[in-house]
């Protein structure tokens, strides 16, 4: 398949199409652009202009006498596709050049996989497999094969990827792997190509060929590695971040707190003092005084110190905003869970909670439950709050509604994170205008 | 038909409870009887059945959290619900298994939110019976008495937690659209566990009371989980 030398517009067409199935697999997720069908139809058009191109420039350029000029030409072209492909990723979809080129560079691979299979049939038969000339059903064969590799990718590769969710990817160093990666694989797909033309030994080129598979299993292979690992950096770092903002929180709220027991326990005294001293005392001005002491009532003792913090914290929070909190919980329980990861858990918990009551139009609806108990041997956090409108669930979790794509959601991911770390689940569900959050983690210790 | 008793002092607060539990059970369709005690004390001397207690914890004489430590000594089963109106009291609910509580003064958007909760609570607890068919005749079993069921080629296992195994021919996908309750969670193609009697769950290592250890299969991994935390949770 000497490209360049017998340039066929429909052939390379039909690469190009080969290539856009997997890249539009694993770019289907991302958040379509406005003007979608109109962006379509000017990439289709795009596409087939680049083909047009291609043809002129490799007539213009290639030569049988310089090889190497017609080596380096056909690396070209094939870096030129992939920035076509990567142009239509970023004109189809709201992402950034990285998601993109990580789409473009596994899809490319793919599509190599697929092509290189046929020529390795080739050369493991000892020629009994003869690839058909293109023009003689060759690219029924080139289709067919591809449509093998992209089913049996479909569940080990594209599948995982979708699931993962590709998130905006910022580390420039593993996706400069990446492009080293890709670059490699074509390079390589470029030489195996030229030597096919090349009298050297049968079971080298097959060698060669076996090669060019392999390494490009590597590469989807280290492609999905990369996207895990991207992300899985991404969550520690959130988490991290969360938990010393947590801490310092802690210790202020903690101060805070003993102050106002301090002083409500001093008022509580005072007022008692009074009731049995029989000193004629404003009554009404006591009974307001007991009234304002509502504020010791938002006081939590759960036996476990961080919990007491986070829950008085949030039910001053909720009193302040006239949020009806009711919490059962049993301190004991999560006693396992460090002092940052309660504060986090129960925070982040509370925080979504109390944000989704106070945009709901009626006061009386704003009411909050956490019941935060044993169940045998596992600690169970559950909330349960009404909601305005409808929630979005991706990857398991809600989309919150903040404009700041950044913080999109990390508080729901950290308390992902910490259930994970101890073994435990998160299930979030809508049922019914309430949204109800169950976290579950098996308690150390015990068997199992 | 849910029996409902009220467990209130002050005529004026029981009213008020029994006229938001009219207003939840005419919008919502459930029928409620509800009874009203004035004192802890003459329900614990005569206890009747009842799906659903609303317990004041501020009672003269015995007070309501002693009067549900009473309560649980001979009852662990019927769903308790505080009436307070502070709550901090209620906070340790869980010592004596309270399902929720209520703060006054209460407002009917916040009950309905609880009561939908207690509702559940008592879904949970009604319809507990299994009837299964063995070859040696048909068995009937509290729900709580099974800890799993496997089937291997229609040929159903069910586990008890005595030790007891029965034997009876089915599919567990039949078994699951006959007994449709919230504790029943599918582990894999063969195996179904009873929520009630999970001790503990790790990755995909299920351990029951009994100390077996169940495996969920990969495909229901996300399912299985899902569920169970939400029905430990109290959502199911």
């Amino acid at each position: 398949m000497d490209m360049l030398s017998d340039f066929n517009a429909g052939a390379f067409l039909l690469m190009l199409a080969q290539i856009l199935v997997p890249v539009m697999l694993l770019a289907s997720g991302l958040p379509r652009r406005s003007h979608f069908s109109v962006r379509v139809a000017a990439c289709a058009v795009g596409l087939v202009a680049c083909t047009l191109a291609i043809g002129a420039l490799s007539k213009a350029v290639f030569s049988e006498e310089r090889p190497l000029a017609a080596s380096v030409s056909l690396l070209a072209t094939f870096a030129l596709v992939l920035v076509a492909f990567l142009l239509v990723v970023l004109t189809l979809f709201e992402t950034s050049v990285w998601t993109a080129f990580f789409c473009c560079g596994a899809g490319y691979t793919a599509q190599n996989l697929a092509s290189a299979l046929p020529d390795l049939l080739e050369s493991l038969s000892g020629g009994a497999f003869q690839q058909l000339p293109l023009d003689r059903g060759g690219h029924l064969v080139s289709m067919l094969s591809c449509a093998v590799v992209y089913l049996i990718c479909y569940p080990l590769f594209f599948r995982k990827v979708q699931e993962h969710g590709l998130v905006y990817l910022h580390d420039k160093s593993t996706l400069l792997f990446f492009i080293f990666v890709v670059l490699a694989v074509v390079g390589y797909d470029v030489v195996v190509k030229e030597l096919a033309g090349v009298p050297i030994p049968d079971h080298n080129l097959a060698e060669l060929r076996i090669f060019h598979v392999v390494i490009c299993v590597f590469a989807l292979f280290a492609s999905y590695k990369i996207l895990c690992a991207r992300q899985f950096a991404d969550e520690v770092t959130a988490t991290e971040l969360l938990m010393q903002r947590s801490l310092k929180q802690y210790e202020a709220s903690k101060e805070t707190i003993d102050a106002i027991n301090l002083k409500c326990h001093d008022i509580r005294h005072q007022i008692r003092t009074l009731r049995d001293g029989g000193t004629h005392v404003d009554q009404g001005a006591l009974d307001d005084l007991s009234r304002e002491i509502r504020i010791y009532d938002s006081s939590m003792q759960t036996g476990n110190e961080a919990l007491d913090v986070i829950l008085t914290e949030k039910s001053l929070l909720c009193e302040r905003h006239g949020i009806s909190l009711t919490c059962i919980a049993d301190g004991a329980a999560f006693s396992f869970l460090s002092t940052a990861e309660t504060y986090s858990l129960f925070g982040n918990a509370l925080d979504n909670a109390i944000e989704a009551v106070l945009s709901l139009p009626e006061a009386e609806d704003r009411a909050i439950l956490l019941d935060a108990r044993r169940r045998k041997e596992m600690a169970v956090m559950h909330t349960e709050n009404r909601l305005a409108g409808t929630l979005e669930f991706r990857d398991g979790l809600p989309q919150t509604i903040k404009p700041d794509i950044n913080n999109h959601g990390f508080g729901m991911r950290s308390i992902r994170t910490i259930a994970q770390r101890h073994g435990g689940t998160v299930t979030a569900t809508a049922q019914d205008g309430t949204f109800h959050l169950n976290v579950m983690m098996a308690m150390p210790g015990g068997h199992g | 038909m849910y029996r409902l008793l009220i467990v209130e002092n002050e005529p004026s607060e029981a009213q008020e409870l029994m006229s938001l539990l009219n207003r939840f059970s005419e919008e919502r369709g459930v029928s409620f009887r509800t009874s009203w005690l004035k004192s802890a004390a003459e329900y614990l001397y005569a206890p009747e059945e009842y799906d659903l207690i609303f317990m004041d914890i501020d009672l003269p004489g015995i007070s309501g959290m002693e009067a549900a430590q009473m309560l649980r000594v001979f009852d662990q089963a019927t769903p308790l619900v505080f009436v307070t109106n502070l709550a901090q009291y209620a906070l340790k609910g869980y010592e004596v298994d309270a399902l929720d509580f209520l703060v006054k003064p209460l407002g009917y958007p916040s009950f309905k939110m609880h009561m939908e909760k207690a509702l559940r609570a008592m879904e949970r607890t009604s319809s507990e019976s299994l009837a299964v068919q063995t070859r040696d005749g048909m068995r009937i079993l509290r729900l709580h008495e099974l800890e799993y069921v496997e089937v291997r080629n229609h040929n159903l296992s069910f586990h008890l937690t005595n030790g007891e195994k029965l034997a009876s021919y089915g599919t567990l996908k039949g078994f699951e659209e006959q007994h449709p309750h919230p504790a029943l969670i599918r582990l894999s193609s063969y195996c179904l566990a009873n929520a009630q009697n999970i001790c503990s769950v790790r990755g995909r290592d299920v351990a029951m009371e009994s100390g077996a250890v169940l495996q969920i299969s990969h495909g229901r991994k996300r399912a299985a989980l899902d569920e169970l935390a939400s029905y430990l949770g109290g959502s199911r």
